[in-house]
């Protein structure tokens, strides 16, 4: 990573915290709040923590599978970019005017978490009906120790609130959604505790992602070419075969799984001979892996479109292809 | 981008580019017979090639994912025994029913080290010889890379950092393995490192450093390893540091913390 470039954003981070919008809480406030983040300013401590309670009332009515309707356009990991987020949506159409279906990971690894997280929240609160974000394995408070998010609040507010609040938040996130009965979306794919979408239903989702059990693998696993079951090569973890999507996209008359989670050059890829597609919302991932981002258009008959698209070039995001020499030893 | 620097007895080429696509994902995958990093940069490398004889020694990420070793690893993840225990537990409370699939936690079909912690040390026809591994251990040993020369700040006259793969281990750590050069007047220096942490179980660095005296004719190779466990390292983050994650990720810094396990050098004369 470059050292230098990072040193100089986290400089730069007080000034880009201005916040003008300190009173009240309804749609003008929320307005100014989007308005605020699309500059890639974060909202203040405050803001924020009127933000989570008014986006607890709205997602503790969301089902764990929450219904969805064509036209929508699905999007997978996002990890922090937010510039390219913004990117996202000028490719994909402004929300409301488009329906939105995000699949998780909006944080950790990039360098705005903080701005992506809020501003998918605001727009959710903001558009409600028009937008829906799932939880992916990094909403989550272990994770985000780990891989940034913690240490990005800390940094950018000084102290853990802001974190707790989005983290606490977090266990309100739905954690699937299922496009016109046909079309089951979520961040890691299936369980071998859930054969139907009803067992899912029936889920107590309002805690932190455990470590093992039906919640924790819709948010973890990943399809593989081997058929059946699988254990992961780390020992833990599942990843199911062909014979398994086939089985659980027939029993529960669905036409396909739509999947995030995985890195793909291309920003998606299908698999499991298009029962299950994954899609992949980061452009040049961690800033230097060079893929394309993609997006998923349905139409109202549900046929797909993907959109691809690049990254969004700016002057303050590092660049880790140039680096100065170093005297290492 | 490719780039060379061509002054010199060596020529030094390197090339970086996006990772690789899913075809060849797919390609490298059938060839090697393991599923492959989330990231693997499948052009870049890193060339060293002597102008009179021919000889080189390259860096690239199929010869190093190629040494990924198969057959059961020796790290998982922290959670494991826990996860076993609970998916065994459910299976005996819910009793799988004729028709439906079933699952055996306790086999994980084709194992490979899942870590990628590689001890690739390049791809070379350099006659290498090694020297006793006792000797090596040794400060007094003759041939070793001369550190401090390579302290003094000569001037770089060609550097660059290629990136070979890097993997998430699924949420669960990091892996890297990228290549280091900077070419001076009369000598150049290559680090080639593995880094990879296993969050809540261990880290581990491979380091292959390569030294080449343009005058003396002579390469020397020196492969080291050093392994903690991930509470030996956390425990060495200063107190009043509160960027946890990045010395977590920093290969500088842990590198200094690490103890040395094991040491090998070998040298080419040409
Ligand atoms: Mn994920």
């Amino acid at each position: 990573m470059d050292l230098e470039t990072d040193a100089h954003m986290e400089g730069s981070d007080s000034i880009r915290s201005f916040d003008a919008t300190e009173d009240s809480g309804n749609s003008d406030n929320l307005d100014s709040w989007l308005d605020t983040l699309k500059q890639c300013k974060f909202l203040s401590q405050k803001n924020v923590e009127k933000l989570c309670s008014m986006a607890k009332d709205v997602l503790q009515y969301e089902q764990n599978v929450q219904p969805v309707q064509a036209p929508v356009t699905i999007c997978g990991d996002v990890h922090g970019q937010f510039h390219d987020l913004l990117e996202l949506f000028s490719v994909g159409g402004p929300c409301p005017d488009t329906n939105y279906l995000f699949m998780g990971d909006y944080v950790d690894r990039g360098y705005y978490s903080v701005e992506s997280v809020s501003y998918l929240v605001a727009m959710k609160v903001r558009y409600p009906k028009r937008i829906t974000i799932l939880r992916g394995n990094h909403e989550s408070r272990q994770t985000t120790q780990v891989y940034g998010f913690y240490d990005e609040c800390l940094r950018k507010y000084g102290n853990a609130t802001v974190w707790r609040m989005f983290t606490d938040l977090f266990d309100y996130f739905p954690i699937t959604a299922l496009v016109d009965n046909k079309i089951f979306c979520l961040h890691g794919g299936l369980s071998p505790s859930i054969d139907s979408i009803d067992n899912i239903r029936s889920l107590n989702r309002f805690q932190e992602v455990p470590h093992d059990g039906p919640m924790s693998d819709l948010l973890w696993s990943d399809p593989d070419e081997r058929s059946n079951w699988g254990v992961s090569p780390r020992g833990a973890g599942f990843t199911f075969g062909q014979d398994i999507s086939e089985q659980f996209n027939h029993r529960n008359n669905l036409s396909l799984i739509s999947r995030a989670h995985q890195l793909v050059m291309e920003g998606y890829a299908w698999s499991h001979e298009q029962q299950v597609v994954t899609i992949f919302s980061a452009p040049n991932y961690c800033y230097r892996c060079g893929n394309l981002a993609a997006i998923m258009e349905l139409d109202e008959e549900l046929y797909p479109t993907f959109l691809q698209f690049d990254p969004c070039p700016r002057a303050n995001e590092p660049s880790v292809t140039r680096k100065t020499p170093d005297y290492f030893l | 981008m490719q780039r060379s620097f061509r002054e010199g007895p060596w020529n030094i080429e390197t090339e970086k580019g996006p990772i690789l696509g899913n075809e060849d994902v797919g390609k490298y995958e059938d060839k090697l017979g393991i599923p492959m990093p989330e990231m693997v940069f499948g052009s870049n490398f890193l060339r060293l090639t002597h102008k009179d004889s021919g000889k080189f020694i390259c860096f690239n990420a199929f010869d190093a994912l190629s040494t990924v070793k198969l057959g059961e690893p020796d790290l998982k993840l922290a959670h494991t025994d826990v996860w076993k225990a609970s998916k065994k537990k459910f299976k005996s409370e819910v009793p799988v029913e004729p028709g439906q699939t079933d699952y055996d936690v306790d086999h994980v079909h084709n194992p490979y080290d899942w870590t990628y912690s590689i001890e690739y040390q390049g791809t070379t026809d350099l006659n290498f010889n090694k020297i006793p591994e006792s000797e090596a251990m040794k400060d007094s040993n003759e041939i070793q890379i001369p550190y401090t020369k390579l302290q003094r700040k000569e001037p770089i006259m060609f550097f660059d950092d290629v990136m070979l793969y890097e993997d998430e281990l699924g949420d669960f750590g990091i892996c890297t393995y990228s290549v280091k050069i900077r070419v001076m007047q009369d000598s150049l220096f290559l680090l080639a490192r593995m880094f990879m942490r296993a969050d809540n179980v261990a880290f581990r660095i491979r380091d292959t450093r390569v030294f080449v005296d343009f005058k003396l004719g002579r390469v020397i190779r020196e492969y080291t390893e050093k392994q903690g466990s991930y509470a030996f390292v956390k425990d060495k983050i200063p107190l009043w540091e509160h960027d946890f994650s990045k010395m977590m990720r920093d290969p500088q810094w842990v590198d200094t913390i690490l103890p040395l396990e094991k040491i090998e050098i070998d040298y080419a004369d040409i």
